[in-house]
């Protein structure tokens, strides 16, 4: 036969360089972003298994007067679970339950594990469809929904040593079978507190520990944690108590959740004036932002306001590699503006973690009755302080569903319910229902929400109440609650699978 | 020595010029059967003798009345031989009755001294009967021989007379083609001499009452002489009375036509006897298989004292049967027919038998002795089962000989290259073989009872993935089936049948190369083939596939080549080359079949680059702008799958019942440049390599591109288009193109490893050719340089052959170096040495990792693996062993290239499925790659091939998917239901610190297994893996009690693969977490145990069950008697296919 070259050679020659020209690029090697979960989220009725992680002292806990574990039910039949209550002695005791549709538990943690100064609960429920809350009161008052997520990262932004009148403990709860390993890093007043490492601490399986971090970082203002897991996952929560005598002043307790993870976008919604506050104002607002990263950080903290409040300038900040930053929000830049959102954003899209601190004399009516809105012009009567001190960890996470537990509530006065939109280019309808309860008077079924922008719906008082909030984009949902115990604020139980990164603008 | 130069006829005359005074009669007695002109010949040659006492009796043995016009003979005789006498016989009765008939008719005549008896073929040098007379009467010997030469002049042997062996069959002397130098002159000692001309005492002829006339052809003067040794007579070849063939130029068209009379008569060695002109080199005997076997029996019957009949018949009566299955299996029908038709014939001739031996006197202890020793001692039993001349004693049969031509090529530069990988491999893998293959991958150690492997093959299930009844790859039975002939352990013949990939490879290049040009062309290829870095890295990181297609691929190209029959392949454009068997089209098709079904029966998935060599091929032939044989290309493979199609019969009807393609390959994570473009290249899919410096690989089959011409040329095309095949396929699948379910790329990319190695070797051939062309142009008929060079090729690559033959591939106006296109220069030939410099030069880096990976002896794998790292995961017991509940689950999740077996794939849905809750969860993320696998227990080999989704598969992936979806805590309890009792997250292959192919399980799988509340994490295991042992886990075999719903297990007795006898250790409902659901039974005293009703209060929930009560014993028993009529059926199509294959290769060897 007779063969030919040309032509092969020419194919061939045509498919190397091809190859070598018209190929994709390779991958960078980042990943894409783990899909987004809130710190509490919930499922609805029959979707999967739920776990309910909740995390504090006991009444034998000097300066504790009461703790208790609330378990709604939304399913429209009976549910049965599970909760297990475990100590930092070992203990473990299990109960099984059933919820009637509607119904609510209560649980008091310490009456399981008697004479333990702190307990871990963990409630499974396996159809779905429980809202699972804790109230702790002692001086002050602290109301958020429990966790529903373990991690094996945990950052807390925000706690204070400060002498005298403040105990900080760090709370780790291991559900797990299996031991968990962790390493804790603290980061005290920058000059004055070396970082104290504490490396390799076993939480065992099924426990608690209860971390004294007024004893290891004495005399410290601010004292951030960073934990991170070895082995497992575990649950991190910062008690804080503080009588008052302290150089800040602070009173109040604060039993604030740890973020699981840190994100280069933040949001914090229903920031503003609070109800009896002494002045009128938010009270004494900061933003803690750490860095746990080992970058070299610049953010800006944002207020977003309403557009009748004007343009407010941003807060930049440069944060190295592991440290933390207080930003004061007190600084006049805020004066006569409303309800308002906070946005931590950094700039470099590096991770950072930040909670907001609000510091604060709220006075309160001896009498009930408050008003129906989140106004400043209560009726003012025999009117005494009380303790005022609310830590919000800002979420990364937005949703599309949120549930709102809210327990009775006859002496509260300018509750609110706030939503606000993070995403800078899509609009979110938003749709506030009842899902147990009476809804409070004068909810507007149908908003719709801008990019940026909020709505601050006023609860008011009354008997206990579930409320969803659905929307069309991922907005983010938080309450805060005041009422002569003290004022509380968290951000509401997302329902899982809603949850999503907001987009940015 | 007495060599006869080639004179013509005509030219034949007394050299002897002073001849003895006769003292002895002779008288020739020629059988004339043939009235061709060779007849004239043979007369004339006894007219020309110088023996001067000769007459001549011609008896015309059924000879046709000669043509008007033409002689007869009578005439002829008169003409040539007058004074003899002739005698005329209606019909051939065959030679010995044709030389009695003769001599009766010759009666009243004072009877000579000596009768010649001769064959018609057979011409006698003019001094032949003298100096037989001569030895005759100088050594006393009762019956002499001639030496025989062939008809074309030659110094070559035709017969020299013969010896039997045990069981009777005559054995020529000589080999085939063997050329006379005297060397059995001195020492000639044979049973029987020569039939084609013999001299024999007529005294003794007479005592031994003549030639048997029952014994036909050239056997009745074997057993005439045999006799006469048994009497007591010297039988001997007189060396220097020389006779030689006749070139009769006519062919018997009917080999089994008895009237073989005269011919047969003339040669005991049995060419000549069948008047091929041309030589075959495994004889056959004259005579028809039938007749053949006639004469041994009866020869046996005759020749063979009491005592050693018995025993030759008995071991003749083994023979025949085993003949006659081998005559069937390999379609040579007569051969089997003639065998057994032997019995029937001769027990009607008992009488003659009996008649036969009255003359004979027994023979004295001498006679036998000497009988004895003369015998061939061995393949007696053979030459009978396959009916062919094994001649010679063990030093000189046909195996040997090509022993020693092996041997003799061992030592050209092929076979060194052989040699030296051949060391290198063994040094490199000593290892490997003392220690055995650390368990790392796909290559898992063989069951604790490798029959299991039969019995899963045979009865259709692998207890895999919770249970599987898809159908299984053959080798693994195969495997099976050689450990239990294996006398050493187990993991020894896994090691050996791993490593035997490289080898098998190795030889399968060199096959595939060997028509392409010499040694050193072959030894490049090796070269080549050996230094690809994939079956190493394979071997490192466990994976079977790509060791498998690096051993079958290079026979697939072979075979494929060998259909499309171009040249050097076959005829197509020229002669076939070295190494080429010539095939019908049916023989192609079912040897292609056969192979294909073969390397199904390895792994199905080696189906895409089978089919990526066939594009190769095709397309390489087409731009080579041509399209020889490409339609039988195309039929011959497409024809040949439909074979293999039959060979996989059940699993293409799996197929064809709803199992997706996809099922068949194993779950790959294959990320974008997961390979990488510039590795592609190199063929480097691991770290086995050079790295850049690797590419010195392709250099070699570069310069074929270049350099090659004509039909090597033609090659190199088509060996680049396979290796653009390869390349082509895996960069599209490294650029993301493709998300379907595909091979790993270690198999994709060994077509391209052949195809390089196949282009290396027509570039040293092209080389050679070149560089030969040089130094000695090769004078070309028609002036076509190329053609010169071309031709030189063969002989410059070191063999011959190589090159095309005459005008056989001449690229007109090729212009090549050395071609028509200009005259090559003194720089060109510099250019073209430094061109050789260089290939050397990159052959040598090429080799260097193997050389390198060598010195570990283990090739650069791990010495442990993951059994160490799970000690407490172990494996079920054997036959007669006892355990309670059966054997936990394990539940094995990662990189599939990391788990120690065949899962399904977390991520995707292509294996279909369709159970209840399979798919993904609402919400539940997948990360790519990701992948899961079930094992009872200790995973081994049963567990590495891949299969469709299992309903516990499915249920247990889904509840994977939940618990990284949050949706669930309790994923032990989940997974508890099947039996689940660890689950393992793999990120190595090989335990910390032993290299391992590391992949991270994504933290989304690994959180989510930590967020269960009843999985409990292991404390002190090596980091490869993270172990969960299950707080919950339930016996996969258990009695679940009504009042609490609890799971007991139940005392498990294994008593086969199939069958288990349960002993329910409470009361309530028996269920068996062991799928399918339908593929099991629960048989009491006889009777299958009725299954509880799914809604049925006491029913187990998701498997099935049956009432039980405390203490009853029972056996769970397999139902398999589906998969046994498959395989059944499956065995006698490969049993009909191997048939008709053998058949049609001998069919198309019997064509002349």
């Amino acid at each position: 036969m007779n063969a030919h070259r040309a032509p092969a050679l020419v194919l061939l020659v045509a498919l190397l360089v091809g190859a070598l020209t018209l190929g994709v690029e390779a991958p960078d090697g980042v990943g894409e972003a783990p899909p987004a979960v809130a710190r509490t989220a919930m499922s609805l009725a029959g979707e999967s298994s739920d776990l309910w992680f909740c995390i504090g002292p006991t009444a034998a806990l000097d300066g504790i007067r009461d703790r208790s574990v609330q378990v709604a039910s939304i399913a429209a039949g009976p549910v049965d679970g599970r909760v297990i209550v475990v100590d930092e002695r070992g203990r473990v005791v299990e109960r099984a339950f059933r919820l009637d549709a509607g119904d609510r538990l209560e649980i008091r943690p310490g009456r399981f594990v008697p004479g333990s100064a702190f307990a871990a609960v963990t409630v499974e429920v396996p159809g779905g469809a429980v809202v699972v809350g804790q109230r702790v009161e002692g001086d002050g008052v602290d109301q958020r929904p429990c966790l529903t997520r373990t991690s094996g990262t945990w950052l807390v932004p925000w706690s204070t040593t400060a002498r005298p009148g403040n105990r900080v403990w760090l709370l780790l709860h291991n559900p797990f079978p299996a031991s968990a390993v962790v390493d804790l890093r603290f980061v005290g007043d920058i000059g004055r507190r070396e970082t104290l490492d504490s490396q390799g601490m076993v939480v065992a399986g099924r426990s608690m520990v209860a971390y004294d971090v007024t004893e290891r970082i004495s005399d410290s203002s601010v004292v951030s944690a960073l934990v991170r897991v070895r082995v497992g996952q575990v649950v991190v929560a910062r008690l804080q108590l503080a009588n008052g005598d302290g150089p800040s002043g602070i009173r109040g307790l604060d039993l604030a959740p740890g973020l699981p993870e840190a994100r280069s976008r933040l949001f914090v919604s229903g920031v503003g004036p609070v109800a009896g506050s002494t002045d009128g104002s938010g009270g004494d607002l900061s933003v803690v932002v750490l860095n746990p990263g080992e970058e070299t950080i610049e953010l800006e903290v944002v207020a977003r306001t309403s557009p009748s409040d004007g343009f407010v300038e941003p807060w930049p900040v440069v944060l190295r590699a592991g440290q933390r930053h207080v930003v004061d929000l007190g600084d006049g830049r805020l004066d006569g503006v409303g309800t308002f959102s906070i946005e931590v954003r950094t700039l470099d899209d590096q991770p950072v973690a930040a909670s907001l601190v609000r510091r604060g004399a709220v006075t309160s009516d001896r009498q009930t009755g408050g008003g129906d809105q989140a106004t400043d012009d209560q009726p003012v009567g025999d009117r005494v302080d009380v303790p005022d001190l609310a830590v919000r960890p800002l979420t990364a996470v937005a949703a599309r569903g949120w549930l709102v537990d809210l327990g009775e509530r006859f002496e509260s006065s300018g509750d609110i319910l706030a939503v606000a939109n993070p995403s800078g280019s899509s609009i979110a309808t938003i749709e506030v229902k009842v899902l147990a309860g009476r809804a409070p008077e004068g909810l507007p079924a149908v908003v719709e929400l801008g990019p940026g922008a909020q709505v601050v719906f006023p609860l008011g008082a009354g008997g206990p109440v579930i409320l969803a909030v659905e929307s069309t984009s991922g907005v983010v949902a938080s309450v805060r609650e005041s009422s002569p115990s003290g004022s509380t604020a968290g951000v509401a139980v997302a329902v899982a699978g809603t949850e999503e990164w907001p987009e940015s603008g | 020595m007495d060599a006869v130069s080639d004179k013509s006829l005509g030219a034949v005359a007394p050299t002897d010029p002073a001849p003895r005074p006769p003292t002895a009669t002779v008288l020739a007695v020629l059988v004339a059967g043939d009235p061709g002109p060779s007849l004239d010949v043979v007369m004339a040659g006894l007219a020309s003798q110088d023996h001067p006492r000769l007459e001549a009796l011609v008896v015309d043995a059924g000879i046709p009345p000669a043509a008007a016009g033409e002689p007869t003979l009578v005439e002829r005789v008169g003409r040539l031989l007058p004074g003899s006498t002739i005698a005329r016989m209606e019909g051939n009765p065959g030679f010995g009755a044709a030389v009695a008939a003769g001599l009766t008719a010759r009666s009243g005549v004072t009877p000579p001294s000596f009768l010649l008896l001769l064959a018609d073929d057979v011409l006698l040098v003019d001094t032949a009967v003298r100096r037989m007379v001569e030895h005759a009467l100088e050594s006393n010997a009762g019956i002499v021989g001639a030496k025989v030469l062939v008809h074309d002049g030659s110094r070559t042997l035709d017969d020299l007379g013969s010896s039997v062996d045990r069981l009777g069959t005559p054995v020529p002397l000589v080999e085939p083609g063997e050329l006379d130098q005297g060397q059995y002159d001195t020492a000639g000692d044979v049973l029987a001499v020569s039939g084609a001309a013999v001299l024999v005492r007529t005294d003794l002829f007479e005592a031994l009452g003549g030639i048997d006339p029952e014994v036909h052809g050239a056997d009745g003067l074997v057993e005439l002489c045999w006799r006469a040794r048994l009497l007591g007579a010297a039988v001997a070849t007189a060396p220097t009375a020389v006779a030689r063939r006749v070139d009769t130029g006519s062919y018997p068209l009917d080999p089994s036509d008895p009237s073989e009379g005269p011919a047969a008569g003339g040669s005991g060695n049995g060419t000549a006897g069948r008047r091929r002109p041309v030589r075959r080199r495994t004889r056959e005997h004259p005579g028809s298989s039938s007749q053949r076997a006639r004469n041994r029996l009866r020869m046996v019957l005759v020749c063979h004292r009491p005592a050693r009949t018995a025993a030759a018949v008995a071991g003749l009566l083994l023979a025949t049967l085993v003949g006659a299955v081998y005559g069937l299996a390999t379609g040579r029908f007569r051969h089997a027919t003639g065998l057994v038709g032997a019995w029937p014939w001769n027990l009607r001739r008992l009488s003659s038998v009996r008649r036969r031996r009255r003359l004979m006197p027994a023979p004295d202890a001498t006679a036998s002795a000497t009988v004895a020793r003369l015998e061939v001692p061995h393949r007696a039993f053979r030459r009978v089962v396959t009916g062919r001349d094994l001649t010679g004693s063990d030093d000189r049969s046909p195996i040997q000989l090509r022993l020693h031509r092996l041997w003799s090529m061992l030592f050209g530069p092929g076979g060194m290259a052989l040699m030296v990988s051949a060391v290198v491999l063994g040094f490199g893998s000593r290892s490997l073989v003392g220690t055995g293959l650390p368990a790392v991958g796909r290559m898992q150690p063989l069951p604790v009872d490798p029959t299991d492997l039969v019995s899963s093959w045979w009865l259709g299930w692998r207890p895999t993935g919770t249970g599987t009844t898809v159908v299984g790859p053959d080798g693994l039975a195969l495997l099976g089936f050689l450990d239990g002939l294996w006398p050493w352990g187990s993991d020894l013949l896994w090691t050996l049948v791993v490593l035997a990939a490289l080898p098998v490879g190795a030889v399968g290049v060199w096959r595939l190369t060997q028509p392409v040009g010499g040694g050193r062309s072959r030894a490049v290829a090796v070269l080549v083939y050996l230094s690809v870095p994939l079956p190493y890295d394979a071997l490192r990181d466990g994976r079977l596939a790509p060791m498998a297609a690096f051993a079958v691929l290079p026979w697939v190209v072979r075979r494929l080549v060998g259909a499309q029959g171009v040249a050097p392949y076959g005829t197509r454009g020229g002669e076939a080359g070295p190494g080429t068997r010539l095939r019908g089209l049916w023989s192609e098709v079912l040897v292609t079949g056969l192979l294909l079904g073969a390397v199904a029966a390895v792994d199905p998935m080696l189906a895409v680059p089978v089919a990526m060599v066939l594009a190769g091929l095709v397309v390489g032939t087409i731009l080579a702008g041509s399209l020889a044989g490409l339609g039988r290309l195309l039929l011959v493979t497409m024809a040949g799958v439909v074979v293999a199609g039959l060979l996989q019969l059940p699993l293409v009807l799996e197929l064809l019942t709803g199992r997706s393609i996809g099922s068949l390959l194993n779950p790959v994570q294959w990320p974008v440049h997961g390979v990488g473009t510039m590795e592609m290249f190199r063929l480097d899919t691991g770290d086995f390599g050079l790295g850049r410096v690797g590419s010195a690989l392709l250099v070699v089959p570069v310069l074929a591109l270049v350099v090659a011409r004509g039909r090597h040329l033609f090659i190199a095309l088509r060996a680049w288009f396979v290796v653009a095949a390869s390349w082509s396929a895996v960069w599209i699948l490294d650029q993301g193109w493709w998300d379907g379910p595909t091979p790993e790329p270690g198999v994709l990319l060994a077509p391209a490893a052949v195809g390089l190695a196949w282009a290396a070797a027509v570039g040293v051939a092209g080389l050679g050719s070149d560089l030969l062309g040089e130094a000695a142009p090769v004078p070309v008929p028609g002036g076509a340089g190329g053609a010169g060079a071309a031709g030189a090729a063969g002989a410059a690559g070191g063999g011959s052959g190589s090159g095309p033959p005459p005008g056989a591939d001449r690229l007109p106006g090729a212009a090549g170096p050395s071609g028509a296109g200009g005259p090559p220069g003194a720089w060109l030939r510099r250019l073209r040495q430094a061109a050789v410099g260089v290939a050397g030069l990159s052959l040598a880096v090429a080799v260097l990792p193997v050389l390198g990976g060598s010195i570990d002896g283990a090739w650069g794998t791990a010495r442990d693996d993951l059994r160490a790292a799970v000690p407490f995961i172990y494996s079920g017991p054997v036959d007669g062993g006892t355990i309670h509940g059966g054997v936990p689950r394990v539940l094995w999740l990662g990189d599939p290239s990391v788990l120690p077996a065949v899962g399904i794939s977390l991520g995707d849905d292509h294996l279909g499925g369709g159970y209840p809750g399979d798919g993904r969860p609402s919400g539940g993320p997948i990360p790519d790659g990701l992948a899961m696998a079930v094992t009872d227990g200790r995973p081994d080999l049963i567990d590495q091939w891949p299969m469709d989704r299992t309903e516990g598969l499915a249920s247990i992936r889904t509840s994977v998917l939940d618990a990284m979806a949050g949706d669930t805590s309790r994923l032990g309890a989940r997974l508890a239901t099947w039996g689940v009792g660890w689950v393992v997250l793999v990120e190595r292959s090989t335990p910390v610190p032993q290299p391992a192919r590391e992949v991270a399980v994504p933290d989304l799988l690994a959180g989510a297994m930590s967020r269960q509340l009843d999985l409990e994490r292991m404390e002190g295991i090596n980091r490869a893996v993270t172990v969960y042992r299950s707080t919950v886990v339930e016996a996969p075999l258990a009695v679940v009690r009504d009042r609490n719903r609890r799971a007991v297990p139940v005392t498990v007795t294994r008593e086969a693969f199939d069958r288990r006898v349960l002993t329910a250790s409470a009361d309530g409902s028996l269920r068996w977490a062991i799928g399918p659901d339908d593929a099991w039974g629960f048989i009491v005293d006889g009777v299958r145990q009725p299954l509880v009703v799914p809604d049925d209060i006491g029913a187990a929930a998701v498997h099935p069950s049956v009432r039980v009560a405390r203490g009853t014993v029972g056996v769970l028993e397999l139902d398999g008697s589906g998969s046994r009529g498959r395989r059944t059926l499956q065995v006698i199509l490969v049993g009909v296919v191997l048939l008709l294959a053998s058949w049609a290769r001998t069919a198309r060897q019997g064509r002349p």
